[in-house]
């Protein structure tokens, strides 16, 4: 069913249907991308290349592929309620329950055979070190080559050509992989795209500093998928100058205002990480509550200008530049600086279990984050997985962190 | 004095400063970690945050820590160490870049490790105030080389007499050459290793801890610590994954096992870089010798070379004639956990049979470990039993009671680690 052009057809005009029901144009824009390019993927209208998160992806639409992001799939798996049979079918693959649920969800997909088969693989080593390892297993699995990206810590001048060297080796072993001639003129047009993609979603940053937020970002956390797999594409660039535009409309009191609608904004949150997918009873409850996300780490523009004509050095400043691989003490200087600039109340890092990465530094970021004063909760869960923990026992915590931000409004009777 | 982890650091370049520097393996005690890093993180980073923050131990003589960056465990560690002790700039903490080599020998990735550890020198020079001296790096190449090919011998000669050699022994003393001056310890190792082989295949280590005359008392304790008490005749195993803490190599032991060899990073991986080229001609550029040196042995979980670490494992198995691999990861462990994914099929298709043993790198595990491996030595029979590596095909029912160990669970059916699959994991296997 999954391969048939009927059911896109069909599911299409479905999603047409739905266009004035979502918060955003521009998520139904994004969500129609995001089901054509699914599409194209499942029926193989081009070769197909799965790509880890904070790949440059560039690459792949600059040789005319389709790429696959399976970390969005999965999550998606999970927001349609297959999550937990389809993470079972992971662990009885080998993988233990201590991993990212985002990765066991994969490898049961790919072993049930639910995802499009890829032509080759991208991964980079630099923010997760599972994603890599499980492409490496998954590449054994269908029989295609793992095209890793080896990201140094350190970026130095050298270790910047040393990653631009690989880019350049990646991006012509890809084009020979699936039979694509390597175009720098295509190549210079993706890294364009992925240019006004950040000049957009910078825009798109500097309106929703305005007091009480434009935009609801548990919204704006579900364009992760372009930030994860259009960059480089023609419509992410376009989908985000809608946007923005959208927002602008917002601000000047056209349009729809406000996030949800549903209650006045009490609560301006920075939230790190993602969120629950698997249900929604968590965001609802910070909406309910009156909370908003002001901003997200993850949406958060970190890398420089691109430049056209240097697209393998612009990528790998690109890919380097991420504050998250860097010392801990680079993410705690951002996260400050952001709880400033979108003058937020508290500080929410949710901790996906299986990430070490983020996880890892959630103490130490919290201890730095209070001294400098502002209220940080360090909220364990699972993106993915809910087997692992009660949903209450996280709508208890985040209650009772709500009411301290409330203890700490100017005014306040106690 | 300097503390380090990873068996990927250079120990020669801290040699070559004169700075006095000490592994850190971690105990039992977790607790000072648990103010910095969460509780799902690897164990083995907390146990060794514990041990260097530790005032009335190891803690109070390190004056820095060089760390890699294998992995977001360790990277968190350095995080830690900066965030607990760094703040005054009175302690080094530095993140050593550590490429992956994707299962080939990479010029580009050799180069770029080259130029970080030319950068680790420089920074140790001026944060100790020391100059660099090419002819001492040398000296020091030398010795750690000198080290690494006599404790390779000592693991030779446990592979041909594991009856003699208790496991847990040659695991202390590799522990402690990551802690000693390497020209200390060359004599001492040099000493043992003519007395063994003086002793022979027999039963005759009294005579060789007589005839130890240059190791120095030192020599005649890891001696002791070397010898096997009885000799049982159990199934001959290969023990790799994550570094298993000594007691449950005994706990093998005691079982019944003889470990014939290992692929573990505070173990055999130690001595395996190899940098004689450095030592047989001028000019060279030795942080390139160097790079290369731990490079191009064979790669860790951590290194993404998949095809290639099964191939050298299988290679391993033959070498040391194992019956089986004991294949252990530390709980939280991303390398080793997705590692074994991809090896247990391997294994599978070749016949190797795999004990998967998840610890949390404490003694606590011991009694639970227990029940796991006796029934896997068991499943393996005496060490007399055909070679699996060699492709000798073996009973049905032997595959069916390892696809319960395997899995954890009953045995063939339901209880298969392939629930899903038309045919359980020991079908193919059926003779």
């Amino acid at each position: 069913m999954l391969s048939s052009p009927l059911t896109y057809t069909l599911l299409g005009g479905v999603l047409r249907l739905t266009r004035g029901n979502w918060p955003l144009d521009a998520m139904y824009q994004m969500g129609l991308f995001a089901f054509n390019e699914t599409g194209r993927a499942y029926i193989g209208k081009a070769p197909v290349v799965w790509s880890s998160a904070f790949f440059p992806v560039e690459l792949a639409w600059g040789l005319g592929l389709c790429p696959f992001s399976p970390e969005v799939a999965a999550a998606y798996i999970a927001v349609l309620g297959f999550g937990e049979e389809t993470m079972s079918m992971g662990e009885q693959a080998g993988y233990s329950r201590d991993i990212c649920s985002f990765h066991r969800c994969i490898a049961g997909a790919a072993s049930a055979g639910n995802l499009p088969r890829p032509a080759a693989l991208l991964a980079s080593t630099h923010l997760c070190d599972g994603a890599p390892l499980l492409f490496q297993n998954l590449a054994a699995l269908y029989g295609a080559p793992l095209l890793a990206l080896d990201i140094p810590y350190n970026s130095s001048p050298e270790a910047v050509r040393y990653v631009a060297g690989q880019l350049e080796q990646v991006w012509l072993s890809l084009a020979d992989v699936t039979g694509q001639r390597p175009d720098r003129d295509k190549l210079a047009e993706a890294v364009r795209c992925s240019e006004r993609f950040r000049a957009q979603m910078q825009r798109v940053n500097e309106l929703r500093c305005r007091v009480p937020s434009p935009v609801s970002g548990n919204d704006m956390l579900g364009f992760i998928y372009l930030f994860f797999i259009g960059q480089g594409s023609r419509e992410a660039a376009e989908i985000s100058a809608g946007l923005a535009k959208e927002i602008e409309r917002r601000v000047a009191g056209l349009g729809r205002s406000g996030p949800t609608g549903a209650q006045p904004e009490k609560y301006r949150l920075l939230w790190m990480h993602l969120k629950p997918y698997y249900n929604d009873e968590l965001m609802k409850f910070v909406e309910q509550e009156g909370g908003v996300l002001a901003m997200e780490e993850f949406s958060h523009v970190y890398w420089p200008p691109l430049d056209p004509e240097q697209p393998f050095l612009s990528l790998a400043r690109k890919v380097m530049s991420h504050f998250i691989f860097k010392p801990v003490t680079e993410r705690i200087r951002v996260m400050a600086e952001l709880a400033r600039k979108y003058r937020v109340d508290g500080i929410v890092h949710f901790s996906h279990h299986g990430c070490r990465t983020a996880s890892g530094g959630a103490l130490m970021i919290k201890d730095a984050l209070q001294d400098e004063g502002w209220p940080v909760l360090v909220l364990e869960g699972d993106c993915l997985d809910g087997r692992n923990e009660a949903c209450g026992g996280m709508l208890t915590r985040m209650q009772a962190f709500l009411e301290i931000l409330q203890e700490r409004k100017p005014g306040c009777a106690l | 004095m300097l503390g380090w982890v990873c068996s990927y650091t250079p120990e020669e370049i801290f040699a070559a400063l004169g700075i006095r520097s000490c592994r850190l393996y971690g105990g039992e005690n977790q607790a000072s970690a648990a103010q910095y890093l969460p509780v799902n993180l690897c164990p083995l980073a907390r146990a060794c945050l514990s041990e260097g923050l530790d005032s009335a131990g190891t803690g109070a003589s390190l004056s820095g820590v060089v760390l890699t960056a294998s992995c977001h465990a360790l990277v968190h560690l350095a995080n830690a160490f900066q965030h607990a002790r760094g703040g005054n700039g009175q302690f080094f903490v530095h993140l050593l870049d550590l490429p992956r080599t994707f299962g080939r020998e990479d010029e580009a990735a050799c180069r770029a490790f080259a130029a970080t550890l030319r950068d680790l020198a420089g920074r140790l020079g001026e944060f100790y105030g020391v100059a660099w001296n090419d002819e001492a790096f040398l000296t020091a190449i030398d010795k750690q080389q000198q080290v690494r090919l006599l404790l390779r011998e000592l693991y030779r000669m446990r592979r041909e007499r594991p009856e003699q050699f208790r496991a847990a022994g040659l695991l202390e003393l590799v522990r402690a050459a990551g802690r000693t001056r390497k020209e200390e310890l060359a004599p001492v190792l040099s000493s043992l290793v003519v007395s063994l082989q003086d002793a022979g295949s027999g039963d005759n280590w009294d005579s060789a801890q007589d005839g130890m005359q240059d190791g120095g008392p030192a020599a005649a304790v890891f001696l002791e610590h070397l010898r096997r008490q009885g000799s049982p005749l159990g199934p001959r195993l290969l023990v790799t994954g994550n570094s298993l803490p000594p007691a449950y190599f005994d706990l093998i032991e005691e079982l019944g096992g003889n470990v014939v060899g290992d692929d573990l990073c505070q173990s055999y991986r130690y001595c395996l870089p190899d940098t004689e080229q450095a030592l047989d001609g001028s000019g060279r550029d030795l942080f390139m010798t160097l790079a290369r040196g731990y490079l191009h042995r064979p790669a860790c979980p951590r290194m993404l070379a998949g095809p290639e670490r099964f191939a050298y494992l299988q290679a391993l198995i033959l070498e040391c004639r194992a019956q089986g691999v004991v294949y252990h990861t530390l709980k939280f462990c991303d390398a080793s956990i997705y590692d074994y994914a991809l090896l247990r099929n391997r294994f599978m298709e070749a016949g190797i049979p795999v004990l998967y043993l998840e610890t949390e790198y404490r003694d606590a595990g011991l009694e639970q470990a227990r029940t796991r491996i006796q029934a896997f030595l068991e499943v393996l029979g005496p060490p007399d039993g055909k070679l699996l590596a060699e492709g000798n095909q073996v009973k049905w029912w032997t595959l069916k009671a390892l696809c319960a160990i395997c899995c954890g669970a009953g045995s063939g059916g339901t209880g298969c680690c392939r629930p899903h699959s038309p045919t359980p994991c020991w079908a193919g296997f059926s003779g």
